[in-house]
């Protein structure tokens, strides 16, 4: 006769820690897909900013100058687009405290850094989501490879503001909490 | 022996002129049905919140399990299970989701992204636990989709799942029907008597304190009697006169609501 498995809990501190980092971070992720909207606007928007606004700048301001701006739209708008999801990850937090979710979370026996790291890492899940759609609709409206060399912006240049957007957002979080 | 001890605990808000706490002490022994009564701003809520880590004390000793709440809050945490005021479920993940969570952080087992790949053991828990208050079919339903009777019997499942020493009820039936009230109290005192919990209850109704085992009634932020309930009783003035016993309004509105479940369920059948 086979045993019933009984639920017992884990006693290694590692890992429970590194579950709950996994956890919180799932759960962003799950919430991230259950509302089909965020992901959507994360990909219209690009689309609208980059086609619509930006080929217009790109018109105007090419034929006069010379000069292509599809380039600097790209990177701009990966910098709004992080920051805009480094603001709605900010804003659940403080849907979190208002649906008092953040009590379960605070009243459970792990480390406070594991929660914030979980929470930093599924808001960096959808920044990339959001990052994603960006690059495929700039790539794809840019007229020349927008990294190209002759007298533009280095790669580690058009990154570095994202990058400082994602870790200035992760240190908010910290000041929220 | 004594699970809660509290003793000389006094707190006092920054800025305010007296304290919320002045000094209480009481103990709860282990297993007992504990009711901390007291109107509104007496300090109930203040001494909870003490009692589960989420806020710190001025001054005195207050120990769960053994372990001190300033100095050991992470081993009283895992010694405790709590349910809020307010629930504090995520309304957009599914009943299940929210169990899992909480699981998951209470180190019962590793995080999987579906139910069918959570260990064996975690799903015949859980599906247990549903059956036992009735919300198997509405598990994988989102929270926004549950009553709110649905919702407080999930926390009570939710905390449950890490079978804790102490369970800290705040207020657990505000809101909620006569029905789910009762079916609700029916619950807890099942799980209460299956897996020795002891309780610890704030409440309104003062009425659901009335099976407890020991009562502690709080008044301006002092405790004024702390005894049994009939020990408590004994000290009101007793009119000896025989008086029919009458059904309660709330005993007739269960009865009807009974009974016409009853009948729909019947007309289904047929």
């Amino acid at each position: 006769m086979t045993e019933k498995p009984v639920l017992v809990r884990k006693d290694s501190r590692t890992f429970r820690e590194l579950n709950t980092v996994v956890t919180v971070m799932a759960r962003d992720i799950t919430l991230l897909f259950k509302s089909p909207g965020t992901l959507v606007i994360s990909l219209a928007m690009p689309l609208v900013m980059m086609g619509m606004i930006g080929g217009n700048l790109m018109q105007n301001m090419a034929g006069g100058l010379g000069f292509d701006f599809g380039g600097f739209m790209l990177v701009g708008m990966l910098v709004n687009m992080l920051f805009m999801m480094v603001s709605m990850n900010m804003t659940s937090l403080v849907d979190d405290h208002e649906i008092d979710f953040n009590q379960e979370m605070l009243v459970s026996p792990v480390s406070r850094y594991s929660l914030v790291i979980g929470k930093i890492l599924g808001a960096t899940f959808g920044a990339i989501v959001s990052m994603a759609g960006t690059l495929i609709v700039g790539l794809s409206l840019a007229p020349a490879p927008p990294f190209a060399p002759q007298g533009r912006p280095c790669v580690r240049s058009r990154l570095c503001p994202p990058a400082r957007v994602r870790l200035g957002g992760g240190s908010g979080t910290f000041f929220v909490k | 022996m004594a699970v809660i001890e509290v003793c000389d605990l006094v707190k006092q808000y920054k800025g305010a002129k007296t304290p919320s706490v002045d000094g209480i002490s009481f103990t709860v022994d282990k297993g007992d049905f504990f009711a901390f009564l007291g109107p509104n701003g007496a300090g109930k809520t203040t001494t909870i919140s003490i009692l589960t880590t989420t806020l710190a004390k001025t001054s005195g000793e207050v120990r769960i399990a053994g372990f001190d709440v300033g100095r050991q809050a992470r081993h009283v945490r895992e010694k405790i299970g709590i349910i809020f005021q307010k629930p504090s479920l995520d309304p957009q993940l599914t009943a299940e989701e929210n169990i899992r969570f909480h699981a998951c952080l209470y180190g019962m087992c590793g995080y999987r992204p579906t139910f069918k790949l959570m260990p064996t053991a975690y799903r015949n828990k859980v599906m247990e636990l549903a059956e036992l208050v009735g919300i198997e079919d509405a598990l994988f339903k989102p929270i926004k989709k549950l009553s709110g009777g649905m919702q407080r019997k999930l926390e009570i499942i939710r905390s449950l799942i890490h079978t804790p020493e102490v369970l800290f009820l705040d207020e657990p039936t505000q809101g909620l029907d006569a029905v789910s009230r009762r079916s609700l109290w029916d619950y807890i005192n099942e799980t209460r008597k299956a897996l020795g919990t002891t309780v610890f209850l704030t409440t309104h109704y003062i009425d659901e304190a009335e099976s407890v085992d020991k009562v502690c009634i709080i008044n301006q932020g002092s405790i004024v009697a702390c005894c049994a309930p009939d020990e408590l009783r004994r000290t009101v003035d007793f009119d000896p006169t025989p008086r029919v016993c009458l059904p309660s309004l709330e005993d007739a509105y269960v009865r009807f609501l009974g009974k016409a479940a009853a009948q729909a369920k019947e007309g289904d059948a047929a």
